[in-house]
């Protein structure tokens, strides 16, 4: 009796050890080169739906969230695996190979005001009339046009993607549908909190994760205005840097991406980028 | 029947069957239900010789309406599927939406289902994975967590009434319990006018109007989401949970539900 209570103890230990992440690299990458195979053909399955739906239902995770949602939905349906299931690019493939005649996509885009990456649930058509902020967001009119007036107001080039939550409110006389100022005060800080937008100082205000993935595409329809491309990415670029020499606009992260490889060239007029090299935390 | 038929034809056969002679009861009935399938044949006749890449352009439609309806959980009246996405074409609908339902399956782990609400047809996305897997990892803000608990409340409150209805007085009698007030706006539960509107809107609470002498009360009973997505048993249990009593205590309302 007295052996009993070390010998499980001991056995616990064990089986922790080996199924516990980095015990044995070659295990997990036996496990993920099988996973990969079981979802080769293309094929959706309920991991993939699992993961789509939730998604859905939160609209927008961080990367790291929807990789870690992926690999959780694949072991929930795949009890056997204890791997780390298909890779996330994979799954998201199959997924998008699905979505895409449909007009919808899981798309990845980066936020301007520090680079880091995002994931959502994303409408391609306009097609089908309608407006596409409309059928995302699930506003009324009054609050749709404030919020175009705020994204016309983001990428004008002076402010160069940061609106002032006062500058915004001043422009609520020009609305043809009346909102109370209580009422747009109200609209941005639930607009900020569905990440819409991102308060990147106290009442000021810029495009957050879900602009970058769900409208981004119809930004110069929706403010009326063409978007310039960043040469580094080619992604519309509303907040970053401009070269002094040639005007190119760039992206603050493609920038530092750009100046851990060493020299930062501007890609426009090959000069040096004379501009301060940007720092992000 | 020749898939060369025109939709035409189709029409003019429909309207012999409507207009064909009623001497008897059991004729009738008879005739009711010849008249039911061939207005079928003559719709899935209608679906069938319309082009091909017409077809798959309105199914996608379908999907796609049902998909942006269904992300703000309201249900979608059939009333504007037909007028926005198949042109009026009402003879359609069922077997566009059966296709429709393959790819909400295949992709989306998503069911479309056909639901009253008063007195318009309404339909409903259902979550058909698995039920020990559906509920798992998805996260919920906390204001749709809220909401689900107070829903709970009134649900498990509903199910317990004869003939699980119940007006607004006394669901008020409950939530009054839970500390809240009537006409007051709770940001928790989305600055609504009425907590129990979304409720209504959303399809998990049906309300009706009924006319006593002068007054008007309004009665809730379960709508058609709840009674698709909510599972009666796992209510029943949960109750008996919180009030930590016997499964068996609710023998009654247990024997109901099967």
């Amino acid at each position: 009796m007295p052996h009993a209570y070390p010998r499980v103890k001991k056995m616990a230990s064990n089986s922790r050890r080996s199924s516990g992440a980095g015990s044995s690299r070659r295990s997990t990458n036996g496990m993920r080169e099988r996973a990969s195979i079981q979802y080769r053909d293309g094929e959706m399955t309920n991991a993939h739906r699992h993961f789509l739906q939730s998604l859905m239902s939160k609209r927008i995770m961080t990367k790291r969230e929807a990789k870690k949602t992926a690999s959780d939905s694949h072991r929930l349906y795949n009890e056997e695996s204890s791997g780390e299931g298909p890779l996330f690019t994979e799954f998201v493939q199959t997924i998008n190979a699905k979505l895409e005649s449909l007009g919808f996509k899981i798309g990845m885009s980066k936020v301007e005001h520090d680079g880091s990456e995002w994931v959502g649930f994303a409408n391609t058509s306009s097609t089908g009339g309608g407006d596409v902020i409309q059928k995302a967001s699930g506003l009324g009119l009054a609050e749709l046009e404030f919020f175009r007036t705020c994204l016309q107001q983001m990428v004008t080039e002076e402010n160069n993607g940061v609106a002032s939550s006062s500058a915004l409110l001043a422009k609520l006389n020009t609305l043809q549908r009346k909102m109370t100022g209580k009422a747009a005060q109200d609209l941005l800080v639930s607009l900020t909190k569905d990440h819409w937008f991102f308060e990147i100082s106290r009442g000021h205000y810029c495009m957050g994760p879900r602009c970058f993935i769900e409208l981004l595409p119809f930004l110069p329809e929706i403010v009326g205005e063409s978007i310039e491309e960043c040469r580094l990415c080619s992604n519309r670029v509303v907040m970053g840097d401009r070269c002094l020499g040639c005007d190119t606009k760039l992206h603050t992260y493609c920038i530092v991406q750009l100046s851990r490889r060493g020299q930062v060239k501007c890609p426009q007029c090959h000069e040096e980028w004379e501009g301060e090299i940007p720092t992000l935390e | 029947m020749s898939s060369s038929r025109s939709s035409g034809g189709s029409r003019r056969g429909k309207r012999r069957l409507e207009t064909g002679p009623e001497p008897s009861q059991s004729s009738q009935q008879l005739n009711d239900s010849s008249t039911q399938s061939g207005r079928a044949v003559a719709a899935r006749q209608e679906w069938d010789t319309m082009d091909s890449s017409e077809k798959s352009r309105k199914v996608k439609d379908l999907v796609r309406y049902l998909v942006f309806g269904s992300s703000q959980k309201i249900p979608v009246k059939r009333d504007e599927l037909l007028k926005n996405v198949l042109d009026g074409a009402s003879r359609t609908l069922p077997s566009a939406m059966q296709e429709a339902n393959k790819i909400l399956q295949e992709v989306f782990g998503l069911q479309a289902v056909e639901a009253k609400k008063g007195t318009q047809t309404v339909y409903l996305l259902i979550n058909c994975l698995p039920s020990e897997t559906k509920d798992k990892l998805i996260e919920r803000s906390n204001k749709e967590l809220s909401q689900i608990g107070l829903l709970g409340a009134i649900l498990s409150f509903l199910m317990m009434k004869p003939q699980g209805t119940a007006n607004t007085d006394s669901i008020w009698s409950v939530l009054n319990c839970l500390g809240l007030i009537q006409k007051s706006q709770y940001p928790e539960f989305g600055f609504h006018k009425d907590i129990l509107s979304p409720f209504v809107e959303q399809g998990y609470l049906e309300q009706k109007k009924r006319v006593i002498g002068e007054a008007s009360v309004f009665e809730y009973q379960w709508g058609p989401r709840a009674k698709l997505e909510v599972d009666k048993r796992q209510l029943l249990m949960t109750m008996a949970e919180v009030h930590g009593d016997e499964f068996d205590i609710w023998e009654k309302q247990f024997q109901d539900l099967i």
